[in-house]
């Protein structure tokens, strides 16, 4: 008779051999850290600070609450889709599986295609957001103004993005340790722009910025003449608390924390529990919290919502009674408000070094898409050859190098600073949101239905999947942001252009696999063979 | 002109699932040739335990509960999966196994040797006929108790250590030893030894230049083989915030392939490195493996005369 035990008897673990890869979990720190270097703060305090405006009555901190806490469902369903399938390749391999094909290279495409964007985005940023306003800042209005020039710009520009690019290509360690140190600069001068902030009276910021602004403005009070110009243009400020002004500002902070997800990179050999992805997210978005809420209450305290968004107003509407060579941005308000030099340097570089990871992430990123759809035959071999030499893929960051330096000249000639979130609106439907709703259907489908049983995502809330409830809560949050952008002309993304290639790019990609397909059958190989699942015997 | 479509994967730990695929992958993919390139072993065991009415296990960092027959063999069946071996137990038993290492080696050499005598009998009766030839190779990770399996005379060949002709003109050899891993595997070698082994083989195949060289590990820095280095605690290294990537291949392997420029390399044991490289004239493959996904990562390689006519990466 077999013996009975009660249930508080515990259930012995497994037995696990000291098996080739048998490797313990990246501990907290590392994980987390490596999901940091993902995302560019920066872009989430630039942009909400600099048009609050739009949006009279909005709480920057509470949108900084509301804007960060909405993406721990997408960050969780990374975190899950790896802890389900660790060595998926990441999202194009999950959304195909769970899909098809076509949609997998949808997601592939997106993200390749726009992160070049973000590329010469970023190198434009860095001269014309980052350094030149801070010349000014600094006393060095020529080179301000001489950063701006559109042909500076490109050329600078071009010669920057050449040079991540080789960097990146011959050793993708340097470059790696250049961004790390990149981002660690710039976290360092965020903590220290926003203790800046914090510690200045609202009069000393009042008396720093009139002192800074006379040469330029001739006038005594340069800072009431703005507020003046503001309110004489019909700037609502100090209107009362609007919640709903508040979550206009949301969709701003979709510009870095889309990208939460760096995890999926991480996947170990055998599965294990989500914790220390879960507590990874947490911690990544926790920390990013703390840095826009101490620069959004420095912001608050030090220069005054009112002056952000009245300011934001002046410069963007009436330029005319704007003074200053540079936008208001968060940076150059704290910057007026220092005294010391070496402190405004450190501001200065770290402030301008923050555009610069991006084109660095980028090229990894369309490097990995590139070699992954390639092995699959999606894209041509040799798009994803990778040299032994370098053992990186050449061509593939070539092709990301020409992409980022014509998104430079075409951001740089024709675009606005509002430009940056077609990019946004772009990866949102087609990549983040497909990854959504591919999450939701994942632990029901047929040929998924096992490898989520039997993996540590298996994980059930009320009896629903907590992948499932995930993929909803992330799936609306993408979809509000994304009718926002759609209907709202604040962002300057419901043009016609903007809404064409949001669309249009999924269409490409479809249309690429599937000429793809019929080019291969041509030649006699079977492209969806790569996909097909064999039958058990 | 000679012409022979080969299908390759390797490192599917246990996973009986991916067997099954295995098995049928010849006719799918229109390969007469089907190879296994090592490690077929899972990576533990899962003690199942009956408390009362109920079967337990602990698996995937949580305990299951199974109440009825149905919920056992899922349960079962998911253990498998994920390339580890359900074992139904009294907690007494688990328990003097779970403080006897020399005992749960036992278990698990048994366990090994039992899911691949069964795994040889399911292709016997199930391997299509259009499958000319099938060869199998256990590799580094893998119990020695598991060769006497394929003594007995079936469909699946064993190939480790010997020279076998593919037909077509072509020939394979094999060897399923790694170098030296930080887990000391059942079946590494130095890389001096390594290479004698290969050499040897080398001598016994007609022609290096129409043979393939099925070795389960890949040549060093050969971009098959970039793992994520390890402490002695075998936690991932990070500098800076990114892990910390080294080649764990072998030199004996790379001299081998750079010496006598076989026509094909096929290689396992680092899954993660899934990729083609060339080395001379030598296009040198590994699949790479998520024998826990349920999916059969493989390659399908057709040889024409003396060239490697197309590579192509399958994910069954």
């Amino acid at each position: 008779m077999a013996a009975t035990t009660d249930r508080t008897t515990p259930v012995p673990a497994v037995f696990a051999r000291n098996a080739t890869g048998l490797v313990r979990e990246s501990s907290l720190l590392n994980t987390s850290a490596f999901n940091i270097l993902n995302v560019t703060i920066a872009y989430a305090i630039l942009f909400p600070a600099l048009f609050l405006w739009q949006f009279p009555g909005a709480s920057l901190l509470l949108a900084g609450v509301i804007g960060v806490a909405a993406f721990v469902p997408l960050g969780m369903c990374y975190a899950l889709v790896v802890a389900a399938m660790p060595r998926s390749g990441a999202d194009y391999v999950f959304v195909g599986r769970v899909f098809h094909p076509a949609v997998g290279f949808i997601v592939a495409l997106v993200f390749m295609v726009w992160v070049t964007f973000w590329s010469g985005l970023g190198i434009n940023f860095f001269l014309t957001v980052g350094l030149s306003p801070q010349m000014a800042a600094l006393g060095h209005p020529a080179a301000a103004t001489w950063l701006t020039v559109h042909s500076h710009v490109i050329i600078l520009g071009i010669i920057i993005l050449l040079g991540l690019g080789a960097l990146t290509a011959f050793s993708t360690k340097q470059a790696m340790r250049l961004l790390t140190s990149i981002v660690v600069i710039g976290m360092i001068g965020t903590v220290i722009t926003g203790i800046v902030l914090l510690v200045t009276s609202h009069s000393s910021f009042i008396s720093d910025f009139n002192r800074y602004a006379a040469p330029y403005s001739h006038s005594k009070d340069t800072y009431h003449a703005v507020l003046a110009a503001a309110a004489k243009a019909g700037y609502k400020g100090g209107h009362p608390f609007d919640f709903k002004a508040t979550l206009g500002l949301i969709p701003w902070f979709a510009t870095s924390f889309l990208y939460v997800a760096g995890q999926a990179a991480l996947g170990g050999e055998i599965k294990r529990p989500a914790r220390n992805s879960f507590m990874a997210i947490y911690i990544t978005l926790g920390s990013m919290l703390g840095l826009v809420l101490l620069v959004f209450l420095g912001l608050d305290s030090g220069v005054s919502q009112h002056f952000v968004g009245a300011s934001g107003y002046v410069s963007s509407n009436v330029p005319k009674a704007w003074p200053l060579p540079n936008a208001p941005n968060y940076n150059f308000l704290a910057t007026i408000a220092v005294s010391s030099s070496a402190l405004r340097w450190i501001m200065s570089i770290a402030f301008a070094l923050w555009y610069l990871p991006g084109p660095i992430l980028n090229y990894i990123f369309i490097s990995r898409y590139m070699v992954a759809t390639s092995m699959d035959g999606v894209l041509p071999e040799r798009m994803g050859r990778v040299d032994a030499r370098t053992h990186t893929p050449l061509l593939a960051i070539g092709i990301g190098l020409v992409l980022s330096v014509v998104s430079l000249i075409l951001l740089t000639d024709d675009g606005t600073l509002l430009t940056v979130l077609s990019a946004v609106l772009g990866e949102l439907v087609g990549g983040y949101l497909i990854v959504s709703l591919a999450c939701i259907a994942f632990p029901f489908l047929g040929k998924t239905k096992q490898t989520y049983r039997a993996s540590p995502a298996n994980i059930s809330v009320g009896g629903v999947p907590l992948i499932t409830i995930m993929g909803v809560l992330s799936s609306i949050v993408l979809i509000l942001i994304g009718w926002r952008f759609w209907v709202d002309s604040a962002y300057g993304l419901n043009t016609t252009w903007s809404k064409i290639t949001t669309f249009a790019l999924p269409a490409v990609a479809v249309a690429i696999y599937f000429i793809r397909r019929w080019v291969l059958m041509a030649r006699g190989e079977d492209l969806s063979l790569a996909f097909k699942e064999i039958p058990p015997a | 002109m000679a012409k022979l479509t080969i299908y390759y994967a390797s490192d599917i730990h246990g996973s009986e699932l991916l067997w099954r695929k295995f098995i049928n992958a010849g006719p799918f993919y229109r390969a007469k040739v089907v190879i296994m390139g090592g490690d077929l072993t899972g990576k533990g065991i899962v003690p199942i335990v009956r408390q009362g009415e109920v079967w337990r296990a602990s698996s995937m960092g949580r305990e299951i509960a199974a109440r009825s027959q149905v919920e056992l063999d899922e349960l079962e069946d998911d253990i498998l999966f994920n390339g580890m071996y359900p074992y139904r137990c009294t907690q007494e038993e688990a328990e003097t196994l779970g403080g006897d290492g020399d005992r749960q080696d036992q278990l698990f050499e048994r366990l090994a040797a039992e899911t691949v005598a069964r795994w040889l009998e399911l292709a016997d009766e199930r391997m299509p006929e259009a499958v000319k030839c099938c060869f199998v190779m256990p590799g580094n990770d893998d119990v020695w108790s598991i060769d006497e399996a394929f003594t007995n005379g079936h469909r699946v060949a064993n190939c480790d250590q010997r020279v076998v002709d593919l037909g077509e003109g072509y020939s394979m050899l094999s060897l399923g030893f790694s170098n030296r891993t930080p887990w000391n595997s059942p079946r590494e070698l130095s890389e001096d030894e390594l290479g004698l082994r290969i050499e040897a083989l080398i001598s016994q195949v007609p022609d290096p230049r129409r043979s393939v060289f099925n070795l389960h590990v890949p040549p060093i820095d050969s971009g098959l083989d970039t793992v994520v280095k390890l402490d002695p605690e075998f936690k991932p290294v990070f500098r800076g915030g990114q892990p910390v990537m080294v080649p764990a291949g072998s030199t004996a392997v790379r001299d081998a392939i750079e010496r006598h420029q076989p026509l094909l390399g096929l290689h396992g044991h680092i899954h993660e490195s899934k990729g083609v490289t060339r080395i001379g004239r030598t296009v040198c493959v590994n699949p790479g493996s998520s024998y826990n996904s349920g999916q059969i990562d493989g390659a399908v390689i057709k040889l024409a005369g003396d060239k490697v006519a197309g590579v192509q990466f399958t994910a069954g």
